[in-house]
């Protein structure tokens, strides 16, 4: 009888909870590092009930040839209720901040997954955390509450994902109490005056999303995290066919003797060109740039590589039936004259299977960062399945 | 002899039907439904017959200023859960943005993209937005004409927005029901791009509610067909059902 009402409310459950799930399987070629194989995928649930809305999130990364590039993580579990003209979130999550296609300065509640790709926009974290948000019309206002800073895990020189040199400790190191949270108001806002423009204004007090590597000891570095007030605006403007980004930061770094108050700004342009031949182009133009306010500290902010850079790319889709699409984007360093060029192709071969190739050439300059990766090229194919 | 000229010319002035008149009572005959929540099939063929399916959910919002519509992907896999928030403003271009599962992203899109093919189909974004006869212009008086045996005006449209892939429209519109039935869309260069066909309609609460339109590109021999599996109408929708919350 026990087993009967078991599989009974098991059975019950699976139908209440919507499930995503995807796997890959990958293989990496590498010109100076051995090539690899690699499985990998997440499986997205969600599940309602009277009170509020579940959902969970994990993913899991499988290499032959780099143990450390082995995990299996649970991203997100976070709860959400909405009501009339609020939403709540609380548990841990990813969120997206930005409005730029290549780099977005903006994005600051998530650390990045450099164990997956640091080159991969949706290899971010999940921080936990609270989120609480009141809507009035097309505006909103939000209060984001991070509740911790966790580690961050990266990659040795045993891998082709690392950047260093040395050995690293992956304890973070904190200005505070690892505990301390970090608050974030944004408010949210158009604009139908002259142009139709959207709107983003974030406040954060706590610790920095970016962090800079202090030495521990001989030939060890670790992670630091420090505390700032932070001050944002986020904004696009339509006009015509054409869409025009903005991001933009100042960052004033409290009590902190080896970082400096800094400012970002990036902005871009975006246009489509639609039906050729059945096809859509789409080009994109973007400039990051990094100001050191404080220039005798500048240097322990080596880990900023978006420092006057531009990015170009165009995007191809072929509106057929597979779904084809084409990607090819270069960033530039106008200052060390580094380039980064990444061509991507993407065909849905039969429904819920995707095929993708990837190139990656990276060129940096001596005595940069980019130096310590090294001149290399990497080739990737992979297989989704997607159920 | 006077007078019998004079009835005539009265009787042809009653009679007559313009073009703008047949669009707007063709435009209400579908219209009233306040809100709706539809579930959709679209199937794609190429010139060599071979079939794709997409499939999603329509929710759409009657609005004096513009209707407002949510479309959520819902297969293939890949790109379920994506969304796309459209707000109609009427001689203008529509405020679109795009919500991207896999980023968490909310993405503005520009809304010139009138002419985009819609999920590689061979509907383009206007095919499958709101047909309010205002934004179009029509020329002079609607034609009745025959086809497969029944009677229909005929009336060329010619779209307002200037970032429209159509230079004109010919629609064949149902004497008796004003139910469009046939239309003949032609590109900038005049030359005939697609042929469409309203196939089947269902009445819903005294409103007529397609279920099934067919087109096909006379240029590739593409074609691609909307079918209406699910459509509830009066659906209680409100504003927030179509604000960027709903994208996350």
């Amino acid at each position: 009888m026990i087993r009967v009402v078991f599989f009974l409310s098991f059975t019950l459950l699976l139908h209440a909870i919507e499930y995503k799930s995807d796997i890959t399987s990958k293989y990496i070629s590498y010109d100076s590092f051995a090539n690899e194989s690699a499985m990998l995928g997440s499986t997205k649930l969600k599940f309602d009930n009277a009170l509020f809305t579940t959902n969970v999130s994990v993913e899991y990364f499988y290499s032959s040839e780099y143990k450390e590039r082995r995990y299996l993580l649970l991203n997100e579990l976070y709860l959400r209720k909405d009501f009339e003209d609020y939403s709540f979130t609380f548990g841990k999550s990813v969120r997206y901040f930005g409005e730029m296609e290549g780099f977005n300065i903006a994005d600051i509640y998530n650390q990045k997954n450099y164990i997956l790709d640091s080159f991969d926009k949706s290899a971010k974290l999940g921080s936990w955390g609270f989120f609480g948000s009141k809507y009035f019309g097309d505006e909103s206002l939000e209060i984001g509450l991070k509740f911790y800073e966790e580690d961050q895990k990266y990659p040795t020189d045993k891998t082709p994902y690392t950047s260093f040199s040395m050995e690293y400790d992956e304890t973070l190191q904190l200005s505070d109490k690892r505990a301390t949270p970090t608050l974030m108001l944004i408010y949210s806002f158009v604009s139908d005056k002259l142009i139709q423009t959207q709107n983003k204004i974030i406040l954060l007090h706590g610790y920095d999303n970016k962090r800079y590597f202090l030495p521990l000891k001989q030939n060890t570095i670790a992670q630091y995290a420090y505390q700032v007030n932070k001050y944002l605006l986020l904004s696009n403007a339509v006009y015509k066919e054409t869409i025009f980004k903005l991001e933009s930061s100042y960052t004033d770094v409290l009590r902190d003797t080896n970082m400096g108050d800094y400012a970002q700004l990036s902005f871009g342009a975006e246009k489509i060109f639609y039906d050729f031949d059945g096809a859509d182009i789409g080009l994109y133009s973007e400039y990051y740039r990094y100001i050191y306010l404080q220039n005798s500290l500048k240097n322990v902010a080596i880990s900023e590589l978006y420092d006057n850079d531009a990015f170009v790319a165009v995007k191809l889709s072929l509106n057929d039936v597979h779904s084809s699409e084409i990607k090819g984007g270069i960033l530039y360093d106008l200052h060390n004259h580094e380039e980064v060029y990444k061509v991507e192709v993407k065909s849905r071969v039969v429904d819920g299977f995707i095929l993708n190739a990837e190139f990656l050439r990276i060129l940096p300059k001596a005595n940069t960062l980019f130096s310590a990766v090294g001149e290399s090229t990497r080739c990737t194919f992979s297989l989704t399945y997607n159920f | 002899m006077k007078k019998i000229v004079l009835i005539l010319a009265f009787a042809v002035g009653v009679f007559a039907h313009s073009s703008l008149e047949v669009a707007r009572k063709s435009y209400e005959s579908m219209s009233g439904y306040i809100s709706s929540i539809s579930r959709t099939t679209m199937v794609l063929k190429n010139a060599q017959g071979v079939e794709n399916l997409r499939k999603l959910e329509i929710k759409k919002m009657e609005n004096i200023e513009g209707d407002k519509s949510l479309l959520t992907f819902l297969y293939p896999l890949d790109i379920k859960d994506t969304k796309l928030l459209s707000f109609e403003q009427i001689a203008a271009d529509d405020k679109q943005w795009l919500y991207l599962p896999a980023l968490k992203r909310v993405k503005r899109i520009s809304a010139s993209n009138k002419s985009g093919s819609f999920m590689a189909s061979e509907f383009s974004y206007e095919d499958i937005a709101s047909q309010n006869y205002e934004n179009y212009t029509y020329e002079g008086e609607a034609q009745k004409v025959m086809r497969n045996a029944e009677e229909f005006f005929k009336i060329t449209r010619i779209p307002k927005n200037e970032n429209s892939g159509y230079s004109k429209q010919i629609l064949y519109v149902e004497t008796k029901t004003y139910l469009v039935k046939f239309g003949e869309y032609f590109d900038k260069q005049e030359k005939l791009l697609k042929e469409v066909i309203f196939s089947e309609y269902q009445k819903l609460d005294g409103i007529y509610r397609i279920k099934k339109i067919e087109m096909k590109n006379a240029q590739t021999q593409k074609s691609s067909m909307l079918i209406w599996e699910e459509d509830v109408i009066h659906a209680n929708l409100s504003e927030n059902d179509f604000s960027q919350r709903v994208l996350q």
